[in-house]
């Protein structure tokens, strides 16, 4: 009886082929043995469909193809069990499945809303829930919460678009707290679209206008000199984890600006420029494994990122990236990412683990979860002694004796 | 007719509790497993001789005498309603009392014998309601009935003779289902636990660990019969449960490998074999042998994890070839060995050695005591087996939870409680009294001593008395019948007689030790919870 997963993907977001991408991975990987794979391949609108045939990277060319031969579904409960069920007549179970795994990027997805429907029909799944999903992708949310946790962070305000129409010098005044060179960021927005460095208020304004074409909340940040910019993945959930190798960033270019780091792999957006491709940083990204650091640096990253993981209260496999300002030998924490790019897999390969074990135990993160979740306790029922207690200790008995008598 | 229907008021009051208290009873003692109830029937013989004897003799009395006269018929029959009235409610008193501790489970068997013994009992209650007999009739229907009430845990017992055949039935749709459904469970690992005692809290604290990587699925509770698993299997396990630890009870032979043969198991963990149910085994050889079930049940390319420091297990002869791992703390000769121990109010340190690979590891635990030790060791033993990393082991054991009135270290009120209500051993409670000797502060001992020792209870319970006497400032004793030998005990120790307390029932002693809170910490030890039966 094998385990049977369905792994979702795709979905209404910018990064929607990065997730085909990671998802088709991920699924070549999963041990076959142990789980029966099923693949389910949301559209940019919406639609749900299943079918072996998602598993071939091909069919993903020619849409066509996966209306035309992939089975459009619904996922639901129904008496017991998990269904995809055939959308148009005949409506019947197309397949059942025992665990979602949410392969997905970016707004609409990753950031709560699919792991909500999830919750919501009740089904076991892999990966963060709602709300570590939601602070997760916004970089205001995430901030907050780290920097009541006194996790280190770089300097940074956020406002509205609409605090910006009305009055535009109070938001200017606000910003200007901030040293310059700082970094423009819409705060939701999954990819590295509308993202800008600026040296001056004039360019400020000019990346702030372009930065509320993608959202309704800006962050401000100063940027971190003599850079280095680490990533790390940690693995598990509030009560265990377990941190990946450190890799280090490359911008592809010296000669490239600021922006070119942030925006990373020389992708994203440049400036309101859009550039083709995500930071989402597939394997192929430029980088050194591992990171070239100091032992005590090494465990600061690795300390913060648990400290930050278990603050969002994240689950699964997640990969949160570090800004490191070499000269000071300061570490500031920059953002998180629920779902990483192919599962950030070729960080734990350099600690032993490879893709399919990371995938088993991402599973078994998941599986966990759901039995917290659903309160499955294995202790004994109350006797005396705890009626003891609930009634408030020995205050508590007089009443509990009053409660017996009637 | 009007005091034909008050009789039957009165009738269905009595009826109702006593019924309930039979059914509880029946319950506790495993639906008269072993002919575990009529033992206690027969130990409980006087509860047969009460008011319902009167009812009787006026039904006989009516019978032969009273039939000719209808005004003193009716006087007779009201005199008899009130009394069963009032047995009635001396029952739901008593019932009160009894049900805090473990309470009747209203179960689809329970319900089942209800339907029979109402069948029982309805059938003539409704001929003496609605008939138009003569008086003679009317008098015999009444002492049919005064008899049914009077003799009514009989009557339940009855019932579940009735309702036997029908039983074995659901009994085996239960047994397939689980069979079928183990079949199908391929990624999955039985590992079994046996043991005089102890079982519970390695069950858990195993779970506990292997959980770190696997999702291990315990027997809840301390579910260890055939029926218990069955259950388990049933309406626990799911498709993620990739280990499954079967808890494993006995009080016969061949029960374990009965067990054993139900759910296979790859791996078996005994922990240590003392003389619990000897009364029911017999002789310590059998218990030795039945504990044994379960190791010689393995399969070749399994391993069981054995106590290094159980000379009944050291000296024993395997006769099957299963791979054996040994646990100890005294025996050097072991493949896991714990050293340094130390204990504080926080709860245990100590190091294993792991004789592989001769790596030595620091371990932390909030639990107390020497015993929890073995348990963390096999638990540690076997999730090194199964492939889980020491790094992680640290972690998990870390992070292994108190077991619920098993030397459970907890605030109530005013002072700290050691709850180690649940179920006692000779071992076990002297394991008790030593933790207890270590806290710093005011030392209370609240116990109704132990049962099942077989002819040795009498000197255990004693040898306990002694026990308590070099640890303890205060000792309560529940039940002054049942703690003789604890008494006499805590004299042989020198015991000061003033500071024994003698009550009747556990719960008067949280307000007698929460009077005795003074700028000492109170520390209470709660040794040993009896099940209601042996109240009396």
């Amino acid at each position: 009886m094998k385990i049977k997963v369905g792994v979702i993907f795709g979905g209404e977001s910018v990064e929607h082929e990065v997730s085909i991408i990671s998802a088709l991975q991920a699924m070549n990987k999963m041990d076959q043995e142990k789980y029966e794979i099923v693949p389910i391949y949301i559209t940019k609108d919406r639609e749900w469909y299943t079918g072996d045939m998602l598993r071939d990277i091909e069919v993903y060319q020619d849409l066509s193809l996966i209306k035309k031969y992939a089975k459009n579904v619904v996922l639901y409960y129904k008496k017991g069990s998990y269904i995809l069920q055939k959308k148009t007549f005949p409506k019947y179970a197309v397949k059942e499945i025992d665990i979602a795994f949410p392969i997905v990027h970016g707004t609409n997805v990753e950031d709560g809303v699919l792991q909500g429907y999830l919750q919501s029909i009740g089904i076991p799944f892999v990966g963060s829930n709602v709300y570590a999903s939601v602070v997760g992708q916004d970089k205001v949310y995430m901030k907050n919460v780290w920097e009541s946790c006194g996790l280190p962070l770089t300097k940074y305000v956020w406002f509205y678009d609409s605090e910006y129409r009305q009055s535009k010098e109070e938001v200017l005044k606000k910003v200007s707290t901030l040293k310059y060179p700082v970094i423009v960021k819409p705060a939701t927005t999954g990819s590295s679209v509308g993202i800008a460095v600026c040296d001056d208020e004039e360019k400020l304004t000019e990346a702030i206008d372009d930065a509320f074409q993608y959202d309704i909340k800006v962050v401000v940040e100063e940027v971190v000199s003599n850079l280095k910019e680490v990533n790390i993945a940690v693995m598990g959930n509030y009560e265990h984890q377990k941190v990946s190798e450190i890799e280090e960033v490359l911008s592809g270019n010296k000669f490239l600006t600021y922006a070119d780091k942030y925006i990373g792999n020389g992708k994203g957006k440049l400036k309101g420029v859009p550039v083709k491709g995500t930071s989402k940083g597939m394997a192929s990204a430029n980088r050194k494994l591992p990171a070239e650091l100091s032992d005590k640096l090494r465990k600061e990253v690795e300390e913060v990122a648990v400290k930050a993981f278990v603050a969002l209260g994240t689950s699964g496999n997640s990969r949160i990236d570090f800004l490191i300002d070499e000269a000071k030998e300061k570490v500031y924490i920059n953002e998180i990412n629920t779902i990483p790019g192919s599962l950030a897999f070729y960080l734990w390969d350099e600690k032993g683990i490879d893709f399919t074990t990371l995938l088993d135990e991402m599973i078994n993160v998941g599986i966990k979860d759901y039995k917290k979740r659903v309160g499955k306790t294995h202790s004994f029922e109350s006797n005396i002694l705890q009626g003891f207690m609930a009634n408030g200790g020995v205050k508590g008995m007089k009443g509990m004796k009053g409660k017996l008598r009637k | 007719m009007i005091i034909k229907l008050v009789f039957c008021f009165g009738f269905l009051i009595c009826f109702l509790y006593k019924t309930k208290r039979s059914l509880h009873m029946l319950q506790q003692n495993l639906y008269n497993e072993n002919n575990r109830y009529l033992k206690w029937l027969f130990k409980n013989f006087s509860q047969f001789l009460s008011v319902d004897l009167i009812n009787i003799i006026i039904s006989i009395a009516g019978l032969f005498i009273l039939y000719n006269f209808p005004i003193v018929t009716n006087i007779f029959v009201f005199i008899s309603t009130l009394l069963l009235v009032y047995a009635g409610l001396k029952y739901k008193k008593k019932i009160l009392t009894d049900q805090n501790k473990k309470p009747l489970v209203i179960t689809a068997r329970i319900k089942r014998l209800l339907v029979t013994v109402c069948i029982l009992y309805f059938i003539p209650l409704i001929l003496y309601v609605s008939g138009y007999f003569v008086a003679k009739i009317s008098w015999l229907l009444l002492l049919i009935l005064n008899l049914l009430i009077c003799f009514n845990p009989l009557i339940v017992f009855l019932a579940n003779i009735i309702n036997f055949p029908a039983e074995r039935m659901v009994y085996h749709f239960y047994k397939r289902k689980a069979k079928k459904k183990l079949a199908m469970m391929n990624n999955l690992q039985v590992i079994g636990i046996t043991g005089s005692y102890g079982k519970t809290s390695s069950k858990n604290i195993l779970a506990d660990i292997l959980n770190i990587k696997y999702n291990a699925l315990p027997t809840p509770k301390n579910l260890n019969t055939y029926y218990g698993l069955i259950m388990t299997v049933n309406n626990y396990m799911d498709k993620f449960t990739d280990i499954f630890i079967a808890e494993m009870g006995a009080y016969v032979r061949g029960e374990i490998k009965g067990l054993c043969q139900l759910v296979k198991p790859k791996y078996g963990i005994l922990t240590r074999i003392g003389t619990a149910h000897l009364e029911t085994f017999g002789s310590e050889e059998n218990i030795i042998k039945a504990k044994f079930e379960l190791i010689e049940s393995l399969p070749s390319d399994g391993f069981g994890i054995l106590n290094g420091d159980d000379p009944k297990q050291v000296s024993y002869h395997l006769k099957n070839n299963v791979k054996t791992i040994w646990i100890g703390i005294y025996n050097q000769d072991v493949d896991f060995l714990a050293t340094d121990i130390k204990y504080s109010n926080q709860g245990t340190t100590f190091k294993i050695l792991f004789k592989q690979t001769g790596k030595e590891q620091e371990f932390q635990t909030k639990l107390l005591g020497e015993h929890n030790v073995y348990n963390i060791l096999s638990a540690v033993a076997c999730g090194y087996m199964l492939g889980i990393s020491i790094e992680d082991l640290v972690k998990a054991v870390k992070t292994v939870r108190p077991i619920e009135h098993r030397l459970e270290l907890k605030k109530i009120g005013n002072f700290y409680q050691i709850d180690d209500a649940y179920n006692s051993n000779p071992i076990g409670a002297e394991a008790a009294c030593k933790i207890l000797g270590m806290m710093d502060g005011l030392k209370v001992v609240v116990t109704p001593g132990m049962i099942e020792l077989g002819p040795m209870e009498y000197e255990l319970n004693k040898k306990f008395g002694e026990q308590i006497a070099k640890v303890a400032d205060y000792a309560i004793l529940i039940g002054k019948k049942r703690t003789k030998p604890i008494y006499e005990g805590l004299l042989a120790g020198n015991f000061d007689k003033e500071k024994i307390i003698i009550l009747n029932d556990v719960r008067q002693s949280y307000t007698f030790i929460s009077k005795l809170a003074c700028d000492e910490l109170v520390y209470a030890l709660y040794e040993n919870d009896l099940p209601d039966t042996y109240n009396e």
